[in-house]
């Protein structure tokens, strides 16, 4: 049975179903979602107006079954950047779209009554726009149980939260864990601001009994992922009880300490002795202790599990799992070493819809402002409070980095196209810095993990101190791309930078999918594709190369341990984009 | 007088090792990591290439935050105070 894209419009409320365009058929997660945003967004259009829209899609391989397919991509006009915006997760909701055969969900409009919200549910065989007004001012994690008990716990839930309905630059989408609760987060660049400004509360998806996966060429299919398959459980970083699997993604905290880039107090320092009281291994221990569960799959079909559920002592009031990034974020870069104060900060931005890269940059922030001391982690408990009350502080600090920047004079303020930076400093690696200033979205270390080759020595060996990272930059940039369209975890790339057997695995498999012939090099050029086209819609929005820059006191101020400055030349930072 | 540096181990090294800190002696870091195998020899097996004297490829050595690769290698001198951390393949993101 063909695919379909569901188009709802919330002005007239009417849920319709369109037949794939020919020039979507071979697209899909990033690339489809960028490409319907160039299409059908004007580049000025007010992000939380009626011209933006929301488009969800699962990647290419997504729901087939093969290794870490369960990616999502959420994509429209970001209110945090201005600019385009593509923010995936692992959820299992991706799957469940991908066996529904839906292609692609695009939102669009607003309801003349701003003060309604509506949920999209997704039944068998029709979709319906119903009331949502009852979960209006309620935390995710209640209103999540509340819709399992009402619609059954075979369903899958997309949702906006309070964040969101503030229409806050910093709310992000929220999807349901394999617990069904709401843990898993196209957390960046504000897209859930985007979904209630449409008036669009929640998606409910039932588990469908069809399965409409369709793969054209099962035994190319097959083929692939038992190469990729084979490639993660022979990796020492994504096999079974390697570096993911055992300590999760905060296993980071301490390489990235002692190598002087782990942000701290606002990125003012590199590194700090404390910094190992929040790593991977510690939580892991301390999950252990508690009664948590580790590892742990954030999607049905993921065999790395790097993912964990992180409670309270006694094993009480799950929160999901406590990345690396959100560890730093809410911890170290707000000199809090404590690991409970972390899952508490974290639980109420999974509650509230927010994104914890950007939460924690702003509490930072706002301890550099004098808003609260740095390492108070009661009053940074009490600031996400105001958020919940919908006071003007609390609207103040939703909005991100920039804008409470702005309504508390500090000048050290670490983002790059209105998005905050993510959890290593460009100053002392410097590549990744590459990254952070010329990928479309803002700053985002996922766009192209130079961090792979500077740190961990997987995908080459590059000095981190070394300036010229323009076409290792570039390269990942277009891989990434290309991985977020597929459908895969980007952290498979581990495994496929280094086994070549791996990476032939994934052009397998999306080739067994599409039916088509792409080599490795056509996958790079329909990353670059995808580069392309956001790269326009920016410009057309109005960004330029100057753009493409990091904060100035990055070249100001030096980075202890090291005492870098960011120095690499606005030339290789420009020759990303030269072909 | 070769002089004390801190060797701070992490991950499944440090859980072979049953210890997440040592002082050792040395000028280099192949005197270091010398001592730090005579004092744990488990730890043999997972810095050392099969019966050759090179480091796995499967081990990240930094020395005051900087992989020794981008220093002299082995053979890079350490001081009083230094840190040498020791790393297996990890990552995330």
């Amino acid at each position: 049975m063909a695919k379909k894209i569901l188009r709802v419009n919330m002005e007239d409320l009417t849920v319709k179903e369109e037949e794939v365009p020919e020039e979507y058929e071979n697209l899909g997660g990033r690339a489809l979602t960028s490409q319907i945003i160039a299409d059908e967004v004007p580049p000025k259009a007010h992000p939380l107006g009626p011209n933006n829209k929301l488009v969800f899609a699962p990647g290419i391989v997504t729901g087939t079954g093969s290794p870490n397919s369960g990616r999502l991509s959420a994509g429209g006009k970001s209110p945090l950047t201005g600019g385009i915006k593509e923010s995936n997760a692992g959820t299992p909701f991706a799957k469940t779209l991908a066996k529904k055969g839906i292609k692609a969900i695009i939102v669009e409009g607003k309801p003349e009554n701003k003060d309604r919200y509506y949920l999209l549910k997704l039944n068998e065989d029709e979709s319906d726009l119903v009331h949502a007004d009852e979960w209006v001012g309620k935390g995710l994690y209640e209103a999540y149980e509340e819709l399992h008990e009402e619609f059954g716990e075979n369903i899958e839930i997309t949702g906006a939260g309070i964040a969101a309905e503030i229409g806050a630059s910093n709310a992000g989408i929220s999807y349901t864990d394999p617990e069904g609760m709401s843990s898993r987060y196209s957390g960046r660049g504000g897209l859930g601001a985007v979904m209630a400004s449409k008036g669009l509360k929640f998606i409910v998806a039932e588990e469908p009994k069809e399965d409409r996966i369709e793969i054209k060429d099962e035994e190319t299919f097959n083929e692939g992922r038992k190469k990729l398959a084979k490639a993660l459980a022979e990796h020492d970083i994504t096999k079974k009880d390697g570096a993911l699997n055992s300590y999760g993604t905060a296993v980071l905290v301490n390489i990235i300490n002692e190598s002087g880039g782990l942000p701290q107090r606002n990125f003012s320092e590199g590194s700090d002795d404390r910094s190992a009281e929040v790593s991977g291994e510690k939580k892991a221990e301390a999950v252990q202790e508690r009664g948590g569960v580790r590892p742990h799959k954030c999607s049905p079909s993921c065999i790395i599990q790097c993912s964990e559920i992180w409670t309270k002592e006694g094993g009480e009031d799950p929160v999901g799992v406590l990345e690396y990034e959100s560890v730093w974020a809410l911890g170290p870069n707000c000199g809090i070493y404590d690991l409970d104060t972390i899952g508490e900060l974290n639980r109420a931005c999974n509650d509230l819809g927010l994104d914890t890269i950007e939460m924690g940059n702003t509490i930072a922030v706002a301890m550099e402002g004098g808003l609260l001391d740095f390492g108070d982690g009661v009053k940074a408990l009490e600031l996400m409070d105001e958020i919940y009350e919908k006071t003007p502080l609390g609207r103040i600090l939703a909005n991100g980095v920039e804008f409470t920047g702005e309504a508390f004079g500090v000048n050290r303020v670490p983002t790059v196209k209105g998005q905050s930076i993510p959890a290593y400093d460009p100053r002392s690696i410097k590549g990744i810095g590459v990254t952070y200033a010329t990928t479309p979205m803002g700053a985002d270390h996922t766009a192209g993990y130079a961090i792979a080759p500077e740190i961990l020595g997987v995908g080459g060996d590059a000095d981190p101190f070394e300036k010229e990272k323009g076409e290792l930059s570039k390269n990942l940039q277009r891989a990434t791309a290309a991985i977020d369209s597929a459908g895969y975890c980007l952290f498979i790339a581990f495994a496929t930078m280094d086994i070549d057997e791996g990476m032939e695995g994934v052009v397998d498999t999306v080739n067994g999918v599409l039916g088509t012939d792409y080599s490795i090099e056509d996958v790079m050029a329909f990353g670059a594709n995808v580069l392309k086209t956001e790269r326009e819609f920016n410009r057309k929005a109005g960004f330029s190369k100057e753009d493409d820059r990091l904060p100035e006191f990055m070249k100001e101020e030096k980075l202890p341990p090291h005492n870098e400055v960011f120095d690499v030349p606005d030339e290789e930072l420009d020759s990303v984009w030269e072909d | 007088m070769s002089e004390k540096v801190k060797v701070k181990l992490f991950a499944q090294i440090s859980e072979i090792a049953g210890r997440k800190e040592l002082l050792l002696e040395g000028e280099t870091v192949a005197e270091v990591i010398d001592e730090l195998v005579k004092e744990v020899p488990e730890l043999e097996d997972e810095l050392f290439k099969e019966e050759q004297n090179e480091l796995s490829e499967d081990i990240i050595v930094l020395k005051e935050g900087r992989n020794i690769n981008y220093l002299n290698g082995l053979q890079s001198e350490v001081g009083k105070g230094d840190n040498i951390s020791i790393f297996p393949v990890v990552g995330g993101g």
